[in-house]
């Protein structure tokens, strides 16, 4: 029986959580959020987390009921994602961790979200599409390693959505993502935007280009944000599904597991869904307590790892800025 | 005898040489009294070729030139340009040997008709390998030297036949 | 369909085995996806089936094997091509191919093959082990003798003509990721495959290796920007 607690701050989400046995204790998180137009930076991003890190500690602490004694490891994110954020919560992680005289282990953000929605859904070996702003991964678990089978040559689909959000100067509360989701729900007119699939990968930096280029004129001519942020979805979905597809059909799987932050977005569940049913998969998805990057999946993942043997050195509590799913040796798994 | 898909339709071929009344044929074709496609042998290669550029034609919703017979005349060439390819496979006046396409659908049948009025002696479609002229054939087609070596000829020609209307070749 | 049988659902598209025109066919129905707005959808399958006749022609004229077609129909979004009634995937001949010489001669003919397509400005865009078939020349059931084998590049409805050095790269850094998370042996074919590869295109594939190890690279420096 493993008490966990896991410390999550790779991008403007910081999370804290407790998990015991897979059950979650405590789950919180306050997010930056930027004013209608600017992206998050790394170093306000740090300040922020830096600002907010104490008393989301303590309020989970005393959410979960949990004493520091208690806690048999204590969890961080190692990476991916925005050097300063990562190192200012690893540094608290390391900090707690030595006063509680507890062991230390760093986590990849991207299992994170893998195991935490196999956990919360069920799914036994899912072919994962893992969506946010900073990852855009189709990841099928085979041979010991989350393999990544398809992703984007360049930019996530959540940047994208993100950085178009600021084109048209969406509020970022409670995320651009969330409000180009609500937008587009009543957009009428579709407009045709490029769309680019490359065997298993994607990419979405051609169809942000031309949507930076040609909103203004777009808008011009007949088109409201709602459609603008309709077809947007359509196009950049369809590409996502289609890849998840893909990997499926190579596979031979049944089961798919969205995970991420855009995995919040029901459209994109109910396109999942309509290819899953016509190709007699399963669907398998969370909401925004796990979705959206939380510490409670960094919890559960360093749980797991710590209940199979793994353990880390003092010396190599860092945090990484590039780190590959396929990096981590999946040892906790049996299969 | 080949079988269309869905058209149900059928195709008959037959080869004749030593035709006298080619002048005549070529007439009753224009005037469409015979109700036929003639087509010169030495630029097909095998029977499938013309069951292709046959089945494109039953198969399309709307038809490029007048009639289905005409059609499969320009279906077998790779040129866009309608009298050119009628001209290139179809029979002219100087045509001692001839190939003839008849169609029966829906169990109309005048294939018999047709070969009532051929002044000449039919031979087996097997013959077509020595009325063939390769040469010209790949020239036609426009297949390179380096396809050639690779590629079997009746692949390279049904693929183009399959592809012209929205390929260049 | 009738008179067809159907023998897969693949991503893209409903795989049918029949008698076609007297030969044996394969019939490949790029079906509708429901999950995609209308437009879009009608839009992507004609594209698609236009680009894989494309490059299907095109590779012939290259002396690359591909199917024959025999008919495209744009209305009921079917192709009509050749069916290779004798025949393996790459797939799953590297896995039951005990020889490691035979896998690595099969890897280089296969980068031949690829390179002279690159060269004529054609990029597969979906290069995976099931998309390369191997043929037997004498009609029979029988793949341990490499000599009887011939190769088939299939699956092109993802190709593009542009013939940029970047477009090439990411064909090659696509096929890697496709092997690497399919076979087992895979970090022993790819360096074969890009030996022919270099075999075969000689003037200019420098740049398209840069632009391979750059695309490559972001995979492992993608680093996150609000």
């Amino acid at each position: 029986m493993v008490t966990a607690i896991g410390f999550e701050g790779s991008a403007n989400k910081l999370g804290i959580g407790v998990i015991r046995d897979g059950k979650v204790l405590a789950n919180c998180r306050t997010t930056y959020i930027t004013p209608p137009g600017e992206g998050f930076l790394p170093k306000e991003t740090a300040q922020h987390h830096r600002q907010k890190v104490l008393s989301v500690l303590k309020q989970c602490l005393e959410e979960a009921g949990v004493s520091p004694s208690e806690i048999d490891v204590v969890c961080y994110t190692k990476g991916p994602g925005m050097g300063a954020p990562l190192s200012t919560v690893a540094v608290v992680a390391k900090t707690v961790a030595q006063l509680w005289n507890k062991p230390i282990l760093g986590v990849n953000h991207c299992i994170g979200h893998i195991e935490m929605g196999r956990l919360i859904t069920g799914a036994k070996n899912p072919t994962v599409l893992y969506v946010s702003g900073g990852n855009t991964q189709v990841i099928a678990y085979a041979r010991k390693r989350y393999r990544i089978f398809g992703e984007t040559i360049d930019i996530a689909v959540g940047n994208c959505l993100d950085r178009f959000a600021r084109v048209i100067k969406i509020s970022n509360d409670p995320s651009p993502g969330y409000n180009i989701e609500q937008l587009a729900k009543h957009g009428k007119k579709f407009v045709q935007l490029p769309y680019c699939v490359k065997g298993m990968d994607v990419s979405f930096s051609g169809i942000l280009t031309y949507m930076e280029e040609r909103t203004s004129n777009l808008l011009r001519s007949g088109f409201t944000p709602e459609d603008l942020c309709f077809s947007l979805q359509e196009t950049v979905f369809a590409m996502l599904v289609e890849t998840t597809e893909r990997a499926l059909a190579h596979c031979n799987s049944s089961e798919v597991l969205i995970v991420g932050g855009v995995g919040c977005n029901v459209r994109l569940q109910e396109m999942m869904g309509e290819m899953c049913k016509e190709r007699g998969a399963k669907l398998f998805a969370t909401d925004e307590r796990f979705c959206i990057d939380n510490g409670i999946m960094i919890a559960h993942a360093g749980a797991e790892m710590f209940q199979a043997g793994v353990r880390m050195r003092w010396e190599d509590s860092g945090i990484t800025q590039r780190y590959r799913t396929d990096e981590v040796e999946t040892v906790w798994r049996v299969d | 005898m080949n079988l269309d898909l869905r058209t149900n339709a059928q195709l008959q071929i037959k080869i004749y040489r030593n035709i006298k009344n080619v002048k005549n044929l070529k007439q009753k074709l224009i005037s469409g009294e015979l109700k036929c496609c003639m087509i010169k042998p030495s630029l097909i290669y095998d029977p499938f070729q013309i069951a292709v550029a046959a089945n494109k034609a039953l198969a399309s919703a709307k038809l490029i030139t007048k009639t289905i017979f005409s059609e499969i005349l320009f279906n077998l060439s790779v040129s866009k340009h309608i009298t050119r390819s009628l001209q290139t496979f179809g029979i002219d006046d100087n045509d001692e040997n001839i190939l003839v396409v008849t169609i029966s659908q829906n169990g109309e049948d005048n294939s018999e008709s047709v070969y009532s009025q051929i002044d000449g002696e039919e031979v087996e479609l097997s013959q077509l390998k020595n009325l063939s002229d390769l040469d010209n054939i790949k020239n036609v087609y426009k297949i390179s030297e380096k396809e050639s070596l690779t590629i079997p000829l009746i692949d390279s020609i049904v693929s183009r036949i399959a592809t012209k209307d929205f390929l260049s070749h | 369909m009738e008179g067809f049988e159907l023998i897969k659902q693949g991503a893209e598209a409903k795989l049918y085995k029949g008698i076609y025109l007297g030969k044996p066919t394969l019939a490949k129905e790029r079906f509708v996806k429901e999950y995609r707005h209308e437009s879009l959808d009608s839009f992507l399958t004609k594209e698609r089936m236009k680009a894989e006749s494309r490059a299907i022609v095109r590779c012939k004229a290259c002396g690359i094997r591909t199917p024959a077609l025999y008919l495209v129909d744009f209305k009921r979004r079917i192709i009509f091509m050749e069916y290779f009634e004798h025949s393996i995937t790459l797939k799953d001949f590297i896995e039951s191919c005990s020889s490691p010489q035979v896998l690595e001669s099969i890897s280089f003919e296969v980068g031949k093959m690829l390179g002279a397509m690159h060269e004529s400005n054609i990029m597969h865009g979906d290069l995976t082990s099931s998309n390369i078939l191997l043929v037997n020349r004498d009609d029979v059931q029988k793949f341990d003798d490499v000599s009887e084998l011939y190769l088939v590049f299939i699956d092109f409805g993802l190709a593009q003509f542009d013939g940029s050095a970047e477009d090439k790269g990411v064909d090659l850094y696509v096929l890697e990721r496709a092997l690497n998370s399919t076979h087992s042996v895979a970090n022993k074919i790819f360096p074969k495959i890009i030996e022919g590869y270099r075999e075969s295109y000689t003037v200019g594939c420098k740049e398209i290796f840069s632009k391979y190890e750059e695309v490559r690279a972001r995979g492992r420096k993608r680093t996150m920007v609000g």
